[in-house]
């Protein structure tokens, strides 16, 4: 008999297995509401919730506003807006959308699936604490037992050379919920052999992914990649952490220290800039974007990538090369301190040491809970909500172990989000 | 003994007036602690977390945006694939192809023509004939003589491409199951009830369909019923 049961209990777990494999994609509610049930305040509220947080309306007769509506009755509203978070549109297009304005040059949530989203999406899925979206050596990729019709799949020329993999989410219109899988130690092209992969020797979590390198590594001097790390994961675009008062010790020689012939104008406006940018480019010194073949993310040790030391003949009286990875952040004195609130070092090597310093600061959990405001509440903070984007931010950061789910819970609920702005 | 007892009531009535004090003052918003713990308490938090008490904000709405104005319908109106048709696909695309015109970020800064609702309406134009036609249309059965409709919004209403199929008890026009199509089409898609006002709104523009002498009066009144409810600001402001 204990064998019949055991056959049965193996039988109901691969069976569901089996409808849960195929489960990829998610339908929609199909009951008819009741006209004759009053719509009741909880009703509405829950409804209103379930859309912050998914981006999907659905009828007030669907099981998961009933739930919500026991929930927030009965004064459980955290229970209640779980019941949206567990849901997989609440990835797929929330978590979708908040990634995309970060991944994409253009700060845009019109863009495909890539790299860099894909992590996000399956990080926070995973309850993955957020720093490691800046420190982690891992990233996501679409599970090929899940779903099968992905065929686009090789690490090289589907991966690493071109967005043919994530293309498919879209195409054929996956479930990132139910298909991503995290896969641990991220790979880059062999600079050696474009045809191989090796193993990343230098990984920064989403900066160092092909989306992320794609939007801001192509040409240029890799100053981009400095300016826009400090916008996406500090929210705080360069203009307001210029600082003329630091040493131009690391400016490039590209930039001419006369501009229209004018020394001052170079001491009051460019050197503001590049005094803080130019201390840190160097993080990038062996990274550049090679557009053949796709394009992809080029990382040689051994070499620094010469446009770091390009348009010398600017200031030939000066003798500041870039020789390597290390870093001095210059955003540092005044109120940048005050701004970022750097925690342990600032200075170091290599790009995971910078996105190290990056994740550390109390400037990037505000800047989360930013990101999570603007996404759930459809709108950028006023500057009278600041107390609760740094409450929250240090709750983050102290309590709730830097759990993104967490700080959409609270800020949905908030009546300056979705309720009346307490008018 | 007389100074102890005088003692013991004075100490009562000051008891009783700090407490007094306390009370009224408490429910008024000046209680004893000036925190606004009273308000703080609407923050629900967890595990140690800190409560921030509500301020107030001039709230500005959001909108749909992008290619999520597609999953919006689709979910709406619950549409689906259905055997080998692909219901979702030209939904899907034809968000994409309107992306340019709809909002980028979910604000109303970021509409960049006032073409948005004629989008909006082609958007909803083609989630809702696809809606009626593979999801509505055959959840609607006779069955020994017994009708069965399982419709989610035009329940009791022919809404089949021949008019002539329609019978007294499933009739093409009628006016009462056309307001409560609207009704349940406005819980799904506005999260409200509809006003009668608004009834009449929709319903002008659906009968004028339905007293012509067309095979498929029924099927074009009902997707132009559910394009006008999905391409309003009601819909897309969510």
């Amino acid at each position: 008999m204990n064998k019949v049961y055991l056959l049965f209990a193996v039988a109901g777990v691969l069976l569901g297995q089996q409808s849960w494999a195929a489960e990829v994609t998610k339908k929609p509610s199909s009951c008819v509401e009741n006209l004759n049930q009053e719509i009741t305040p909880q009703m509405k509220r829950a409804r209103d919730l379930y859309i912050a947080l998914t981006g999907s309306p659905i009828p007030f007769c669907d099981e998961r506003i009933e739930r919500m509506t026991i929930y927030l009755a009965a004064g459980r509203a955290r229970d209640a807006v779980r019941v949206a978070i567990a849901d997989p549109d609440f990835y797929n297009i929330k978590i979708r959308e908040m990634a995309s304005r970060i991944c994409t040059f253009e700060n845009s949530p019109r863009t495909s699936v890539n790299d860099c989203i894909a992590t996000y999406v399956g990080a926070i899925r995973d309850g993955i604490d957020a720093r490691q979206l800046l420190t982690g050596n891992f990233w996501y990729r679409i599970d090929e037992k899940k779903a099968p019709q992905a065929t686009a799949s090789n690490l090289v020329n589907n991966i690493l050379k071109n967005g043919n993999h994530y293309n498919q989410i879209d195409d054929l219109e996956l479930s990132m919920f139910h298909v991503l899988k995290r896969v641990d130690g991220q790979m880059i092209i062999d600079p050696t052999n474009n045809n191989n992969a090796i193993a990343a020797q230098d990984p920064a979590g989403v900066i160092t992914s092909r989306a992320w390198m794609m939007a801001h590594a192509i040409a240029g001097t890799n100053r981009r990649l400095v300016e826009k790390s400090f916008e996406q994961f500090l929210c705080s675009p360069i203009r307001e952490w210029a600082d003329n008062t630091m040493p131009d010790t690391y400016v490039g020689r590209d930039v001419t220290r006369t501009p229209g012939d004018d020394p001052n104008k170079y001491l009051v406006t460019c050197k503001g800039c590049h005094a803080p940018m130019d201390s840190m480019r160097s993080v990038f010194a062996h990274v550049d974007w090679n557009e053949n073949n796709g394009g992809f993310y080029r990382y040689n040790p051994t070499q620094v990538t010469p446009k770091m030391n390009r348009n010398t003949n600017e200031t030939p009286q000066l003798t500041y090369l870039i020789s390597g990875d290390t870093f001095d952040n210059y955003a540092t004195q005044g109120a940048n301190a005050a701004r970022f609130g750097w925690r342990g070092p600032t200075q170091g090597e290599g790009m995971k040491a910078f996105a190290g310093m990056l994740a550390n600061s109390e400037q990037y959990n505000r800047c989360l809970t930013t990101h999570v405001f603007r996404t759930v509440c459809g709108r950028k903070p006023e500057a009278e909500l600041k107390q609760i984007i740094d409450t929250y931010a240090r709750d983050f950061d102290q309590k709730d172990n830097h759990d993104v789910r967490v700080l959409f819970e609270r800020i949905a609920l908030r009546p300056e989000c979705t309720g009346d702005g307490n008018q | 003994m007389k100074l102890k007892n005088k003692n013991k009531k004075v100490f009562k009535m000051l008891v009783a007036v700090v407490g007094a004090s306390f009370t009224i003052t408490a429910f008024q918003n000046c209680g004893g602690s000036n925190d606004g713990s009273n308000n703080a308490a609407l923050d629900y938090v967890e595990q140690g977390e800190t409560p921030v008490s509500p301020i107030k904000v001039e709230k500005t709405d959001k909108i749909l945006h992008s290619r999520n104005v597609a999953n919006a319908l689709i979910q709406g109106l619950g549409v689906q694939n259905v055997s080998n048709v692909n219901n979702l696909d030209p939904i899907i695309q034809a968000a994409i192809n309107s992306e340019l015109l709809l909002s980028e970020h979910g604000d109303y800064d970021s509409i960049t023509g006032g073409q948005i609702t004629i989008h909006a309406g082609n958007l909803a134009e083609v989630a809702c004939e696809r809606m009626i036609f593979y999801s509505e249309a055959p959840k609607l059965s006779v069955v020994e003589n017994e009708i069965k409709d399982e419709r989610r919004f035009f329940k009791g209403l022919y809404i089949g491409e021949n008019a002539a199929s329609a019978t007294p008890q499933v009739p093409v026009q009628d006016e009462t199951k056309y307001r409560q199509a609207i009704q349940r089409l406005a819980r799904s898609l506005w999260g409200r009830d509809t006003t009668k006002a608004e009834e009449d709104l929709v319903l002008s523009a659906a009968s004028p369909i339905l007293l012509d002498t067309k095979a498929n009066r029924g099927f074009r009144a009902a997707v132009v019923t559910c394009t006008v409810m999905a391409s309003t600001f009601d819909f897309l402001r969510q």
